[in-house]
């Protein structure tokens, strides 16, 4: 590996680190999800499963109009239907304008959304709710309301919004970034000048799980408890503060099992809206969105265009690069300035380019509302960056892997662009080790022999990166507690949030192997304001690494506890102690030992205390996570159908806890890509502002027929800092997989194709104009 | 109007009145509090409402409980015996092909429709019969090898009986 | 309430009695995947609703003479698991076989595929290909015969009627033993055609003596090059192969009204017209 000699005396730590892991129980052992048996069983409860007496259902009143103030609404036809509980606009809820993106209350937002809005902003926009006995009353009564608009102009480009400035907000309909601009030193750079566009289009995240909130208001205590598959109980807790300005003690958020999120539950949309529904109906009431409803009225993936211009040395280094990026916000800002943002930040990542400048904005539309995605940026920055970088190599005549080489970061190198360490990165490694494993320079050799006849073949690959956890854009603070039983057993406490990728099994391999005790009689509850303490949500990848690391800190210290009871219990000094299956011995005589549950009660029964540990940490690095992916694909040029044929991701993970969910993952992330960069497309109409595809019979994705088999590899270089060396996978995993077909399908017919999906029609077109 | 529909449902004889154009998917999740069935989509394209009708898949979001009368219905809920799991949830479990677990009841009930009528399938066949069923979680690899290692242990256990 | 009056009638003698509820404001089903994908996440109203789930006696497919005769409401699966079918008319076994997912072809019909006209409805380019013939009840007993294509062209006088119902559909058994469809959608499975292809041939000798072909999705109803017999005549070999590249996406460009889709649609169907010349020599060299 071509690692400085300074950089590796560096990581010597984790060498050692790397004898003692040969000896593990639980980390690197795979094992399923923590619930898979009531999964299999159909039993777990899902949000919308969680049906109760006299429960009410709430169904939402959308606007038909794509940009208009309502001049009248009348609701008395619909309040007259049988089975209607209530009907909520604007004119009876909250007006407090607030920001689904928030997670904590002393952030800025935008803060353009309001529970109802009589300034409709796209087809669809929320006018109201219907409450009903059941979903089919509701329904019907949605159609019952009657609604006049005055009509605004409208825009659904960006290029509309900027040239005809319709009044869609007061302020930020149109949010700049400031700047990220790094340069080494003054000199001005001369070289081959590259210059690449990718446009990226809206895609919905198709979690299986459409979007629901169940929300129990309690009119005698004051309490409003809403349940909701989300990300941050604790940032939805605060917009329910502070929209219904009730104090926060009388709030409870819980999160529900998740049937997927890959972002679309990190924002509060439903929460509000159904804790609306039940105050006024002083009872439990169910919102669940239908299919169209997750399309249009939650969060879509951003379209836009990121435009790199370079410049290379004729040798292959990148002297300079130029990004701008430009999203399409949809019609409120909420997350967009945060997420053109972090692209810029997130371009800093993989290359060494001394001379960078990133600028990006986010511009409002009279279209559903764009936000987070899996990897908050990463990929959408890999997309552009990967696919110049091949661009760049074609230009140059270079192996696009060996220009890679030229440019990549080094463990222990800073990201120039915010001055952060990526930490023990591994670029080179992920470079040749899946170069060799994918048999590269065969493989582009051979594909580079056929370029005639229907079929054509590509092999492409990209790199990526992403983060492990927030640090340092805000604290990045986990906190847990520890309850050891009476019987030895353990309850953990961590405001975790499964996305149905198995955290709660990963966190439990933390726990059991730091305190050597069985998985088993481990439990971890998730989030839940009432019980966990405050956590600012399940963002960035952070779980594992920060969470991770807290409970693993967490566990020796409650480790500490059992072994000074064990020690008074024994009659020996603690550090003649070892513990092991759930028992602390005598090193010198393993026959005297006492269980955990021993030591347990021994605290409770004579030392007046519980084995409870409460443990604050908070993370002061976040590494990269780097990646590569090689593809191979091949091409029919006479329909325009691409054919995936064969993937090889290879990551950086630093320790894989549960290297069968990290593969899980891994797969998972590679169908969503290639459906990103080959199928899938949300479309909405450009004249009129209507969403085309109102459902899946609309959408195209992968499906377990075209899918191919996928080799991982998992380097596992222990990062100083992660559990066990871990640091994340779950966003990482996507990044690299778009450029990486791209690429491929580049290869393959020798064109610069980056307009997604490249589907057959665009690949056709493409073709014709040769 | 309401009609007189009669069926079995995992096994047990079902007799209930209801309007006969209610969507089966409502009828069993919201009338009989079986919410295994999920529901994905509602137009028939993501396979999480797939449950078995005289044991072929079926999405139960395009079914009308009218239709139901006289059938024999399998849920999610009636796949495990004697409090066993049937050998293709313990195989789902095994090979890990649970994630969010969403799609999973489905998936289970569409593989045994294909087992049942095909006990040694191959690789490809598999992909076909669940071609239907989304999964967003993995790239069905781990599913498949389920369905696969399933298929073995439903082989051997009729081979012994 | 959505429905008024609902009925699943179990005998012809039933179905007829039924017929005569229906208004403009009634619907038949069968299996229901149109039928409630449609209306899913709607409010919907129907006075009367027939279904013809329990209707044993449209779900039979018989060989009666030179005609295959297949029940209105058979499946997809059922469709593409007959043996009948399968011997007879390979094509219209291939297409159901290739009909959205497992779950689909279970409960969709084909008297549906066909009654709900959709221009990328399957069957209805197999039942082009074969000359098939619809027999529609009527509320007064009487069964009217129509090309079965005519169903799904909205400007034809022979239109479904709002009273009527497709019980059978009957295919000539052609002379010809080879045939093949093929489909072009966005991903290789469970996918709406783009195009679709149903065709039928047979060999003189080393050369492709008749060939028939019906292309669907392109216009409302399937089309078909009028004069097929540039491609017949010729021996399987190079020259035929290149008439077949040459002259789909031709047909197809003259044929086809102005669309968005239409110049992907010229282009692509020469991936068609490949596949099926791939086939027919596949074909040649099993007989050989």
């Amino acid at each position: 590996m071509n690692v400085p000699v300074k950089k590796v005396k560096q990581y010597v730590g984790t060498i050692l680190f790397r004898l003692v892991s040969t000896i593990y129980e639980h980390i690197g052992k795979d094992a399923p999800v923590q619930n898979a048996k009531s999964k299999v069983l159909g039993q777990t409860q899902y949000c919308a499963d969680m049906q109760s007496y006299r429960m009410l259902y709430a169904k939402l009143i959308r606007s038909t109009v794509a940009h208009a103030c309502i001049t009248r609404i009348d609701t008395s036809a619909a309040e007259a239907m049988p089975g209607i509980v209530a009907v909520l606009t604007s004119r009876n809820t909250p007006a407090i304008h607030y920001d689904r993106g928030r997670c904590m209350s002393d952030t800025w937002a935008c803060d353009q959304e309001t529970i109802f809005t009589d300034h409709v902003r796209y087809i669809g926009d929320r006018i109201g709710a219907v409450v009903a006995d059941t979903p089919e009353a509701a329904l019907a009564a949605c159609a019952a309301v009657e609604v006049e608009y005055a009509p605004f102009p409208a825009a659904f480009t960006v290029e509309q919004t900027l040239q005809e400035h319709p009044p869609i907000h007061d302020t930020h309909t149109v949010y700049t970034c400031h700047p990220l601009i790094y340069h080494e030193n003054d000199n001005k750079p001369e070289g081959i000048h590259i210059s690449t566009i990718a446009e990226l289009q809206r895609t919905t995240h198709l979690a299986m799980e459409p979007h629901a909130a169940k929300a129990i208001y309690d009119a005698g205590s004051g309490c409003l408890t809403v349940h909701t598959p989300c990300q941050s109980v604790f940032g939805i807790r605060s917009t329910l503060n502070q929209v219904f300005g009730l104090p926060m003690n009388l709030i409870r958020v819980v999160k529900t099992p998740m049937g997927g999120s890959f972002g679309c539950k990190q924002e509060t949309i439903l929460e509000p809206i159904a804790a609306a529904c039940a105050i006024a109906v002083k009872g439990a009431v169910l919102l669940e969105l239908t299919r169209e409803e997750v399309i249009s009225n939650t969060i879509l993936r951003h379209n836009g265009t990121i435009a790199v211009n370079s410049i290379f040395s004729p040798s292959g280094k990148c002297l300079s690069m130029n990004l701008d990026c430009t999203l399409d916000a949809g019609a409120y800002q909420t997350v967009s300035p945060f997420y053109s943002e972090t692209i810029c930040q997130k371009s800093g990542k993989v290359y060494a380019i001394p001379n960078m400048e990133c600028k990006a904005k986010s511009v409002c539309t009279n279209t559903s509302v764009n936000g987070s995605y899996r990897s908050w940026g990463s990929a959408e920055s890999a997309t552009a960056l990967e696919f110049h970088m091949d661009s760049a190599a074609r230009r140059l005549g270079m192996d696009p892997i060996t220009l890679r080489l030229m440019n990549i970061h080094n463990a222990g190198d800073l990201n120039y662009l915010t001055g952060m360490p990526l930490g023990n990165i591994h670029f080179h490694a992920c470079l040749e080790q899946g170069a060799a494993a994918f048999n590269w320079p065969e493989r582009r050799k051979q594909a580079e022999l056929g370029k005639t006849g229907r079929y054509r073949l590509g092999v492409g690959m990209a790199l990526g990166s992403h983060t492990s956890g927030a640090y340092p854009g805000r604290s990045d603070l986990a906190s847990v507690v520890l309850k050891m039983q009476e019987d030895g057993s353990l309850i953990a406490t961590v405001c975790y949030h499964d996305h149905g990728c198995g955290t709660g099994t990963a966190l439990k391999k933390i726990a059991a192997e730091t305190l050597r005790m069985e998985e088993e009689r481990i439990s971890f509850e998730e989030g839940d304001t009432n019980v966990s303490l405050h956590d600012y949500g399940c963002y960035a990848s952070r779980t594992i690494y920060v969470t991770g690391r807290a409970v693993q800190l967490a566990a020796l210290r409650m480790m500490d506890k059992v072994k000074s009871m064990a020690a008074l219990l024994l009659e020996v000094d603690s550090n003649e102690l070892e513990y092991k299956d759930g028992k602390v011995f005598v090193t010198a005589a393993p026959e005297r030992f006492v269980t955990y549950g021993q030591a347990s009660m021994y605290a409770l029964r004579h030392m007046e205390q519980s084995l409870t540990v409460v443990v604050d940490y908070a993370a002061h690095a976040n590494p990269g996570v780097p990646a590569a992916h090689f593809a191979q694909v091949l091409v029919d040029t006479y329909t325009g159908l691409v054919k995936v044929e064969k993937y090889l991701a290879i990551h950086d993970i630093g320790k894989a806890i549960n290297p069968a969910m990290c593969r899980a993952q891994i797969g998972g992330a590679v169908q969503n890509g290639i459906g990103i960069a080959l199928y899938e497309e949300v479309r909405i109409h450009p004249k009129t502002g209507r969403l085309l595809t109102t459902g899946l019979s609309r959408y195209n994705w992968i499906n377990a027929m075209d899918m191919p088999k996928i080799e991982v590899m998992l380097i596992e270089e222990n990062e100083p800092g992660g559990p066990f060396g871990a640091k994340s996978i779950g966003e990482a995993a996507l990044v690299p997989v778009v450029p990486a077909i791209v690429n491929a399908v580049n290869h393959a017919l020798h064109t610069s194709l980056c307009r997604l999906p490249l589907n057959p029609m665009r690949i056709l077109s493409a073709l014709s104009e040769d | 109007m309401m009609k007189d529909i009669r069926f079995i449902l995992n096994r047990t004889s079902v007799r209930l009145t209801c309007p006969p154009e209610r969507r089966m998917l409502d009828l069993l999740r919201n009338d009989l509090h079986l919410t295994g069935t999920k529901e994905g989509c509602g137009e028939g394209e993501c396979g999480a409402c797939t449950i078995l009708v005289n044991g072929e898949a079926v999405h139960a979001c395009l079914m009308m409980a009218g239709q139901a009368d006289g059938t024999e219905i399998t849920t999610i809920e009636g796949l495990m015996k004697d409090s066993e799991l049937h050998p293709l949830q313990q195989a789902f479990i095994d090979h890990i092909a649970v994630s969010c677990g969403f799609c999973t009841p489905g998936m289970i009930l569409a593989s045994k429709a294909l087992l049942d009528h095909l006990p040694n399938p191959t690789e490809q066949q598999v992909r076909e019969a669940l071609a239907g069923n989304i999964c967003r979680c993995s790239n069905y690899e781990e599913i498949i090898a389920a369905v696969l290692d399933a298929a073995r242990q439903l082989r051997k256990e009729s081979k012994c009986r | 309430m959505p429905v008024d009056l609902y009925l699943q009638p179990h005998s012809m003698g039933e179905l007829i009695h039924d017929l005569s509820f229906l208004t403009t404001d009634s619907s038949v089903v069968a299996g229901c995947t149109d039928f409630l994908a449609q209306r899913n996440g709607k409010t919907w109203h129907a006075d009367v609703l027939i279904s013809l789930s329990e209707m044993k006696c449209l779900k039979e497919i018989r060989a009666v003479e030179s005609v295959i005769s297949v029940g209105a409401a058979c499946t997809h699966t059922q469709i593409s698991e007959n043996h009948l079918v399968q011997t007879f008319l390979p094509t219209l076994a291939q297409a159901a076989r290739q009909i959205g997912s497992k779950q689909i072809r279970n409960r969709g019909t084909i008297g549906g595929n066909i009654a709900n006209a959709s221009p990328a409805g399957d069957t209805i380019v197999c039942a082009a290909l074969y000359g098939a013939e619809a027999i529609v009840l009527q509320p007064s007993g009487e069964r009217r015969i129509v090309p079965a294509v005519q169903l799904v062209d909205r400007t034809s006088s022979e239109w479904l009627q709002y009273n009527e119902v497709i019980t059978e559909f009957r295919f000539p058994i052609p002379s010809c033993d080879h045939g093949c469809f093929i489909k072009l959608g966005t991903r290789s499975s469970v996918t709406i055609s783009r195009i679709s292809l149903a065709a039928y041939w047979r060999f003189e000798k080393d050369c492709l003596g008749q060939l028939s072909v019906w292309l669907g999705a392109i216009m409302p109803t399937p089309i078909h090059p009028e004069n097929p017999g540039r491609l017949c005549g010729l021996s399987l070999g190079e020259e035929l192969h290149g008439r077949f590249l040459k002259e789909f996406p031709a047909f197809v460009n003259g044929a086809m009204a102005e669309r968005p889709s239409k110049g992907y649609k010229v282009q692509a169907v020469k991936g068609l017209a490949d596949d099926l010349y791939q086939r027919i020599c596949r074909e040649a060299a099993v007989r050989r």
